[in-house]
């Protein structure tokens, strides 16, 4: 019972250190972890100026190291895609094409790089598993909301499961789904059983 | 293929260069640790088997690469050592300077957990947690009980300074 108590009181002090008083926690608990909270932001804020806000240099440096390992393809910034040119940047990496021949021989992973037309519609970093295409986006539950209702539009019921760390959206295969995905820069997304798996999760900021 | 990579690094960018700095890298070296992971994260895609979240195999690879740069060049202490604090200046001192000055220490002695401390206050998710430390949800909570008990010899006494 002890434990239970010491846990109950671990668990508000817990909330009160994110900013969550439980009303019906001990004050001193409320009162004693938000002086803690109050530190650790401070502390942060210290560490945060230590950390240069401009990264825009590094990124640049970045992309050259990507080049120069042959890991990236520059491309034009203001090119016009089509679905054609977008699908071929899907696979932009020589190891990914290399990957693509592995998938045949059955070691089924591969990088997807997607193509965004503008920086506020900045697509999801997607990873093609065997289990799942995995989508890194900013709110997983407004993305699933989106692609459900895109693929009922093309005749189709999605099925969506609701995980604590990522949502799961299947899909029965078909022209029209695969159609649509295309249309929302997902290509070649993982097949299961006739079905498309899509794993939502949110990319942390 | 470049504003993907740009999301990628604009997402990890700043929580994982604060990780390297509350584990004890110069900003240099987070910078250089980050690039690597980048890097790494882009190479070894074909690795990752979709089993785990994509996040948990991204900060994984992140804590791999911190732990090999630390072999060239170890952890310093982030933050400038403060003077020595007199006990008669602790006396004078109000409830909120002495926790700040505690977890100061705590972030010196025990990084790991005041950097989960930190998530924590950040209002971060106890799964997404477990994902940046590499523990399961249930070990994260453990954790970070371990973390509250840990933290109160360096400002249990802080608290005889409050007043009503």
């Amino acid at each position: 019972m002890a434990n239970d108590k010491d846990h109950l009181q671990d668990e508000q002090w817990l909330a009160a250190l994110a900013g969550h008083s439980d009303s019906s926690a001990s004050p001193d608990i409320n009162r004693q972890a938000q002086l803690v909270r109050d530190a650790l932001l401070k502390r942060q804020e210290q560490i945060d100026r230590i950390i240069p806000e401009s990264a825009e240099g590094n990124f640049q440096q970045l992309l050259r190291r990507l080049d120069n390992e042959g890991l990236m393809k520059l491309v034009p910034p203001k090119q016009t895609w089509s679905l054609k040119n977008i699908a071929a940047l899907l696979w932009p990496m020589p190891q990914a094409f290399a990957l693509a021949t592995t998938l045949a021989l059955g070691i089924a992973i591969g990088l997807i790089v997607q193509h965004q037309k503008k920086p506020e519609e900045q697509g999801p970093f997607a990873v093609r598993g065997e289990q799942a295409t995995i989508l890194l986006v900013a709110d997983p539950l407004e993305k699933v909301v989106e692609l459900r209702n895109g693929l009922r539009a093309v005749g189709s019921s999605p099925e969506i499961i609701i995980n604590e760390n990522r949502i799961v959206l299947k899909v029965k295969q078909t022209d029209p789904v695969l159609d649509y995905l295309i249309s929302q820069r997902i290509t070649q997304p993982t097949i299961v059983d006739g079905q498309v798996v899509l794993a939502i999760e949110r990319a942390r900021k | 293929m470049e504003i993907a990579v740009r999301n990628l690094y604009s997402s990890y960018r700043k929580p994982m260069l604060r990780f390297f700095v509350y584990k004890g890298a110069s900003a240099d070296m987070a910078e250089d640790v980050f690039q690597d992971v980048m890097i790494k994260v882009i190479k070894a895609a074909q690795t990752f088997t979709g089993a785990g979240t994509l996040q948990a195999w991204i900060w994984q690879i992140a804590r791999n690469t911190l732990i090999e740069h630390f072999r060239k060049a170890p952890p310093f202490d982030p933050l400038p050592p403060d003077d020595k604090v007199e006990e008669s200046e602790l006396r004078n001192m109000s409830a909120d300077e002495c926790v700040t000055r505690g977890i100061e220490e705590f972030g010196k002695t025990e990084p790991d957990r005041c950097y989960a401390l930190t998530l924590q206050m950040d209002g971060i998710s106890i799964i997404n947690i477990g994902e940046i430390l590499g523990r399961t949800e249930q070990a994260t909570k453990q954790y970070l009980y371990e973390c509250r008990k840990k933290l109160g010899p360096f400002i249990e006494h802080c608290f005889k300074l409050l007043t009503d």
